[in-house]
């Protein structure tokens, strides 16, 4: 157990490319069901509520990712 | 609302907002929204331990090299004292030494952001609770029997 904890917390992962762009997934779902919860006004509302607004946000991320590579593939 | 009602109601939701930096939900089962608690507690500290796990605790908080995200994961109370607890017991190397206990770019700034984040949206819990009302017990046995019919 301890081992396993040292593995998990004490060594950083070796990440880079895709992986970075979905990893914000996760991060956008943490923020969706936190706003949510608190913004809700029953508790059952609340997974629907936080799924239309994570793939509101994932996907408003991409665009704007996409559109700023766009416009600097143009400009460069 | 009498005098005294309202100053137990400030005196709770001040607990509970001291609750919810302490450990945060703990301050929602405090005034009495359980469920939202336990969904709180669950969702901030996998955000802030997934965070942990990317740039490991050595990297993820770093109080001098970036300040700000300091004070946002602060924000989490008792996770962020952990994280720097364990830090603590790892030595410091010079910066060009390699570490196996240090993460590099990309990775140190996807821990701080989802740490940062995590703390964050606990600022936006200890607000929450501060400002909602304690569940009346009229709205638990809604919740219990279904809404009334009235008969006809």
């Amino acid at each position: 157990m301890t081992d396993w904890l040292s593995t998990i917390f004490l060594h950083p992962l070796e990440i880079g490319g895709w992986q970075c762009g979905v990893l914000l997934w996760p991060l956008c779902l943490a923020v969706s069901i936190i706003y949510k919860t608190t913004k809700c006004g029953t508790v059952r509302e609340i997974p629907l509520a936080s799924l239309i607004l994570w793939v509101t946000i994932v996907v408003g991320m991409y665009a704007v990712g996409a559109a700023l590579l766009i416009i600097y593939r143009i400009a460069t | 609302m009498d005098p005294t009602t309202s100053k137990t109601n400030a005196a709770t939701a001040s607990t509970a907002a001291l609750l919810s930096w302490v450990l945060p939900g703990a301050g929602h089962i405090y005034a009495g929204h359980k469920a939202r608690g336990i969904i709180i507690l669950a969702v901030i500290a996998v955000t802030f331990w997934g965070g942990v796990a990317i740039g490991g605790v050595k990297t993820t908080i770093q109080p001098k090299e970036r300040r700000a995200w300091f004070m946002a994961q602060m924000c989490t109370g008792a996770h962020a004292f952990a994280v720097l607890s364990l830090a603590n017991r790892i030595p410091n190397k010079e910066r060009w030494e390699y570490s196996e206990y240090v993460a590099y770019a990309p990775v140190d700034d996807i821990a701080v952001v989802y740490t940062g984040v995590a703390g964050l949206l606990n600022l936006l819990v200890i607000l929450d609770v501060l400002g909602r009302p304690a569940p009346s017990p009229q709205t638990a046995d809604a919740k219990r029997t279904g809404p009334r019919r009235e008969k006809t």
